[in-house]
């Protein structure tokens, strides 16, 4: 092992310092996030999923969300609009695993044989607002068998909806 | 937070390790690990083993993806994991030299024989060169920086099990992929394959959401239940473990152990978009390709090594559109291994176990690009920028040129950024240059290079992108956490020597040499 004298130790000391110094500053921060999660877990020990989705997004959002979930079943699509701030991801989100259209595709497409026979409309207006359901006129279009949805929607029992306009 | 949902999160994280646990048993390099570095390779290795069993059962053989291919997926590699092991203690029976024991201490010990035949290497070969003898202070530190990286570790692991999924691309891409294939119980989902749906992003590869949907579904997530949260958080365990792996490889134990503590710092690998708190796949990803580039580089060619880190890199190809890039830059840096000891050269020529070595890094990636190639060709794209084909060496200079100061610029903010790294990527330039002989190793050469393939890659995208100030804004914070492992091991090379200097007068025999 070689030994160094002061001068060739300065270089690797202050690089060592610099080291120290990240350490000193980002070590306590580690451990105040930390501790910081723990308590808030702490808090809410106990509390079910759809608790603290509304805690954390909004008693409002969530009871929209819920009463869409309840109106649309798993397996029907539904159009997607509304403000291009992230609420469409988030309400899309929200309302996995039922597929959603956009209306651009529609206004694209609109003899489109499965576009026609979509009977959901969701609007989200904006960041944290709850999203809103429309229902929406629907019949087969001409020379179009009825789509898949249709006819599980045909054999279900009639179920409460959510909010529409 | 209920103890029920806490216990599934666990849960999903054992559905995941006990495949990679039998994997680990039939690779000899990585059984003969201590036990904390098995783990973390068991953890990737065991993502690849059940999300790639899925996929090609799923698309090959149209096998539903419910709970009994998901048990089948998990439980074969662990059974064949098993078998091998109990076949190995009936030899040892017989022939009590034939098997390595597998105690800890032992395991310890035919690992330090084999590394220090590494580090004894003309290439990995350091001043200091000798294993370490057992430290007093060295050790009580040691203890202090593990403990300190478990408490800081176990922020976002709380924070992950306390609320709700609330980042931008686990709610728009890869989650929403997980809940389509579950859904539906197939990776040909009809609504990626279909055109009429919105969905971004459709052609992503699927490993992750992959074992997302099975974690989801073999224990039974109802609506809101995402007990997938621990999933993503155990890949920021499983990144600081390679980085402590190679770092130890090339530098020894004590910078090995202070790099990590470094690394487990900055907040944006625990709570930023693309850290373990969220569903991106960047930090799978960085975990994954920095375990493949460490026993790529860092540890023998041998053909099962090989296999390992083809095992690793088939499932980063699987992982992200980049995926592919990283592969073929981490196998060209292996191959060049193998050009440093072509004929003429001082080292003895590359031997036919060589060749098996590389030839087992390229095959499970071979496989992994023709079966994504298969699931992809019947999926239509909707609205993904096609960065391969927009990359034409003319469109590159002329983005680079015009775009500098604008990518300059854009890069020095989010890199120093004191919110996401706490200063972390300055200090690694202040270590890096300072040590910067220690990029006269070719390990740590290799190393920085395997580190600059992300960063690389992200400019060229920044070049020919048509947005390209958001796109830098959302994404290069995410191509520093794939660099990571091998930029972490560069770090840790170039501080070892400055630690051995300035102790060099209190210690006759430093820790930091480079060990098992």
């Amino acid at each position: 092992m070689p030994r160094y004298g002061l001068i060739q130790r300065l270089p690797p000391l202050a690089t060592i310092a610099v080291v120290s110094i990240y350490l000193a500053v980002a070590l306590p921060i580690g451990l105040y996030n930390t501790a910081r999660r723990l308590r808030s877990a702490i808090a809410t020990a106990g509390m079910p999923p759809a608790a603290m989705r509304a805690r954390v997004f909004g008693q409002r959002y969530t009871a929209a969300i819920e009463l869409i979930r309840r109106a649309i079943p798993p397996d029907e699509p539904y159009f997607l609009s509304g403000k291009a701030d992230g609420s469409i991801i988030w309400a899309r989100y929200d309302l996995l695993p039922r597929r959603a259209a956009s209306l651009e595709a529609l206004a694209a497409n609109p003899r489109d044989c499965w576009f026609g026979q979509i009977r959901w409309s969701v609007v989200a207006p904006g960041a944290g607002r709850p999203p809103l359901l429309l229902e929406r006129p629907v019949s087969v279009p001409p020379g179009c068998s009825p789509a898949p949805w249709r006819r599980v929607v045909r054999a279900m029992p009639a179920r409460p909806v959510g909010p529409r306009r | 937070m209920t103890a029920a949902g806490v216990a599934a999160n666990l849960g999903g994280i054992a559905l995941v390790m006990l495949p990679g646990l039998g994997v680990t048993e039939l690779l000899v390099p990585l059984r003969r690990l201590p036990w904390l570095r098995r783990l973390g390779y068991a953890y990737l290795t065991g993502v690849g083993a059940l999300g790639g069993t899925l996929f090609a059962v799923s698309h090959l053989g149209g096998v539903p993806l419910r709970r009994p291919a998901i048990i089948v997926a998990a439980l074969a590699p662990a059974a064949l994991g098993l078998a091998a092991a109990l076949a190995r203690r009936r030899l040892a029976v017989g022939n009590p030299d034939a098997v390595a024991p597998r105690t800890r201490p032992a395991a310890e010990n035919a690992a330090a024989v084999v590394v220090a035949a590494v580090v004894a290497a003309p290439e990995n070969r350091t001043a200091a060169g000798v294993v370490p003898a057992a430290p007093g202070i060295g050790r009580r530190l040691r203890v202090v920086a593990a403990l300190a990286t478990a408490v800081v570790l176990a922020g976002p692991l709380i924070s992950a099990l306390t609320g709700p999924l609330a980042d931008w691309d686990g709610r728009m891409t890869w989650s929403p992929l997980a809940a389509y294939l579950r859904h539906e119980g197939t990776v040909d989902a009809e609504v990626l394959r279909d055109a009429h749906w919105l969905v971004l992003h459709p052609r992503y590869p699927p490993l992750l959401p992959l074992a997302q949907a099975a974690v989801q579904e073999a224990l039974g997530a109802g609506q809101d239940e995402q007990f997938f949260r621990a999933l993503y958080v155990a890949f920021l365990g499983a990144l600081l473990v390679m980085v402590y792996d190679g770092a130890r490889r090339a530098a020894g134990r004590w910078p090995a152990k202070l790099t990590t503590l470094c690394a487990c710092l900055p907040p944006f690998f625990s709570y930023g978009g693309g850290g373990a708190t969220s569903a991106y796949n960047d930090l799978p990803l960085a975990a994954l390709y920095g375990g493949a580039v460490v026993l790529l580089l860092a540890y023998r060619p041998r053909p099962l090594t090989g296999l390992a880190a083809g095992c690793l890199l088939a499932a980063v190809l699987l992982t992200k559109n980049e995926g592919v890039l990283l592969a073929a830059a981490a196998i060209l840096l292996a191959a060049s291994r193998l050009w440093r000891r072509r004929r003429g050269s001082r080292r003895p020529a590359a031997t036919g176990r060589h060749l098996a070595w590389l030839a087992a890094t390229a095959l499970p990636v071979l496989a992994a690009a023709a079966l994504l190639a298969a699931w992809r060709a019947a999926i239509p794209n909707r609205g993904d920028d096609d960065y391969f084909a927009s990359l034409g060496l003319g469109e590159l200079l002329h983005g680079a040129v015009s775009r500098l100061p604008l990518i300059s610029r854009a890069v020095l903010r989010l890199s120093f950024s004191p919110a996401a790294w706490l200063g972390f990527w300055a200090v690694f330039l202040v270590v890096v240059l300072a040590g910067r002989q220690a990029l006269a190793r070719p390990v740590v050469r290799r190393m920085l290079i395997a580190g600059l393939v992300p960063l690389i890659i992200g400019c060229a995208a920044y070049t020919v992108s048509s947005r390209p100030a958001e796109l830098i804004d959302e994404t290069w914070p995410r191509f520093l956490v794939q660099a990571f492992v091998p930029l972490a091991v560069v770090f840790a090379s170039a501080l070892a020597p400055m630690l051995r200097q300035v102790v060099a007068r209190r210690r006759p025999s430093a820790p930091w040499a480079p060990s098992p």
